[in-house]
């Protein structure tokens, strides 16, 4: 369906991506997902996906480095960001208010909310 | 059903095999091995009779060519078939159907399974995703509730942090009489179909049958109300209900629930203890809360029993020290001091003479006019009291309020000669409020000054012993018949 917004997940534990997966796709977005951070940087830059969700603990490329990576391109072409992290420490808080767009998911979170926080950046109500 | 990689095992399957396959979804093919080949005439008439009879079939046609096939899709509803055919180019035996015949059977068995997992994987992923929410609403509550003191307040916070994560029509909280606690009903109300819901919450309380409160699971569920007539008469839509016991060990506090007039669902397992688990929370607080208040209300008694005990050797004084914490608290809220700065005041008003209790009575209860060296006597007093109280941490804020209330605005009070803001604020207060009563007061040498003159004098005072702000603010309290009200306790 063209003109659907699309969302990438990228974490590294299956349930979570397919929870986040359901609900989104039941809220009619189309769903992206990448296991690790080196896989989503490439979805990033192929598919150009309107959200990133991401996880900050992940082997190899973390969450935060794709962050770094990514917050450059956003002066072009803007997503959201939605880290997750199972809990907000101050410097996390510190160097994500820096970035731009981004917003923070404690774990444990509540897929609603997560798809109320992407309505809203898209301004679609309910 | 995503048949392209079925379309691609199949198409490498024709090209080793002679044989060509097709899959049919209800009466159309949707996909052939034989794309641009002649195929079988009767392909229609075996699928007919697949879907028909919901299994293998086979139709021998000309020239040894055998056309064969098996359903698709689960076993109570097939949405289509596979079937295959052989080449005319090669003769085929019997051996060969029967292999056929379970090859099929085999791969249909395969495709189905993959299509049941993935069902109950979307299950199961669904059923994971409301346990996230539950997860996600008990670890907010936990977090936030730990730190409350119980009040009206928070299970109106309780209540908004529940209604946006449970998809109900009604969250309430009933807490039953106790003692001097009169019975609190908090609901939260997501629909209009409830005109008076504290209403419906009490009968829907009272038609829980009684032995229900010994139930070990410690909730009540009843997921249709016309299930029960004591219940379908509490409204005219059904509803179901679940109400989970606000209990900790032997005390039973009332009951937190929720209802909803969607009777298509019942309520889940894991609905039934996330409930409870708040409700064991609510029993918590409220349990700590009691126990705190207690012990607290024990420390305020014993204290005053003790200041009690001092004012009782000195005849003038009784209740002096009530009245000063009195007047001092009502400057304290006019000052609008925050919680703390009005506890160490309320501790320091209340015992700010008890240094006294190391003065003799005769020079407390001394007529005359007291000698230099009574007087240096009774001097000591702010700082004994002090030394008295070091030890008690939980005071340590109100000491400096107990050291100073005798120094003077001007400077030439005792013990370490402070003037102004030197002064400590509680100092000060305590200051304006114990030099009032005491002129309003009898005493030893001099009979107690009506109110307004005791105020004349205060007045006077200011700039020179007392604070001319705190002046002011008391003279702003006691206009406004705040102070009236102590003159009718001091008579009565």
């Amino acid at each position: 369906m063209a003109g659907n917004k699309r969302i990438l997940i990228v974490d590294d534990e299956a349930p979570i991506r397919r929870v986040i997966e359901l609900k989104l796709k039941n809220g009619g977005y189309d769903v992206l997902s990448a296991t690790n951070g080196e896989e989503g940087m490439r979805i990033i830059a192929d598919e150009k996906p309107d959200v990133v969700i991401t996880d900050i603990n992940m082997p190899g490329l973390d969450g935060k480095r794709l962050c770094e990576m990514t917050d450059p391109i956003k002066g072009e072409r803007p997503f959201l960001t939605v880290i997750m992290t199972a809990r907000i420490m101050p410097d996390e808080r510190l160097w994500v208010s820096e970035m731009r767009d981004t917003m923070f998911m404690e774990k444990p979170f509540s897929p609603s909310r997560l798809l109320e926080g992407i309505d809203r950046y898209f301004g679609v109500k309910r | 059903m995503d048949t392209s990689r079925l379309q691609a095992f199949l198409t490498s399957l024709a090209e080793i095999s002679h044989w060509q396959f097709e899959i049919w979804e209800r009466q159309e093919p949707i996909f052939t091995t034989a794309a641009g080949w002649p195929q079988p005439a009767d392909r229609e008439a075996l699928v007919a009779k697949i879907m028909n009879e919901g299994m293998f079939q086979q139709i021998n046609g000309e020239n040894g060519r055998f056309l064969a096939g098996a359903p698709l899709g689960s076993e109570s509803m097939h949405s289509g078939a596979i079937i295959a055919w052989n080449d005319n180019s090669r003769d085929s035996s019997p051996f060969d159907i029967a292999a056929l015949a379970s090859f099929l059977g085999g791969l249909t068995e395969i495709i189905d399974d993959g299509l049941t997992v993935r069902m109950e994987l979307e299950k199961t992923t669904e059923e994971l995703g409301r346990s996230f929410e539950d997860l996600y609403l008990y670890a907010r509550i936990t977090g936030w509730i730990k730190t409350m003191r119980f009040s009206a307040g928070m299970l109106d916070e309780l209540i908004n942090q529940v209604k946006d994560t449970l998809r109900v029509d009604l969250i309430f909280v009933y807490l039953a009489e106790r003692g001097s606690e009169k019975k609190l009903i908090k609901t939260c109300g997501l629909n209009g179909k409830l005109r008076n819901r504290c209403d419906f919450v009490e009968r829907l309380i009272g038609a829980i049958p009684e032995t229900a409160t010994v139930l070990t699971e410690r909730y009540f569920v009843v997921n249709d109300s016309r299930s029960l007539p004591c219940f379908a008469e509490l409204h005219g839509e059904p509803f179901r209900a679940l109400t989970a016991m606000i209990q900790n060990n032997e005390n039973f506090y009332g009951w937190f629930g929720v209802a909803s007039f969607n009777v298509n669902k019942i309520f889940h397992r894991s609905e039934l203890r996330l409930l409870s688990s708040i409700a064991e929370q609510i029993a918590v607080v409220i349990t700590n809360t009691d126990l705190y208040r207690d012990r607290e209300q024990f420390i305020i008694d014993m204290v005053k029993s003790l200041v009690s005990a001092i004012e009782a050797k000195d005849a003038y004084t009784r209740g002096h020290s009530e009245r000063v914490s009195y007047y001092s608290m009502l400057m304290a809220q006019r000052l609008d001091l925050d919680d703390q700065q009005q506890t160490y005041l309320h501790w320091a008003s209340i015992l700010h003479d008890i240094g006294k209790i190391g003065i003799s009575e005769h020079i407390l209860n001394k007529t005359g006019r007291l000698t230099a060296e009574e007087y240096e006597l009774v001097k000591i007093h702010p700082a004994k009291g002090c030394n008295i109280l070091k030890p008690l941490e939980p005071l340590a804020g109100s000491l400096p309020g107990i050291v100073h209330h005798h120094e003077r605005y001007d400077g030439s009070g005792y013990p370490d000669g402070l003037r102004g803001e030197e002064i400590p604020l509680l100092a000060r207060i305590i200051a304006v409020a114990d030099t009032f009563d005491a002129l309003n007061s009898n005493r030893a040498y001099r009979l107690a000054k009506p109110h307004p003159e005791a105020l004349d004098i205060v007045k006077s005072l200011a700039g020179k012993d007392l604070d001319p702000m705190l002046v002011l603010i008391l003279e702003e309290i006691l206009s406004q018949g705040e102070g009236t009200w102590l003159e009718e306790r001091k008579a009565g």
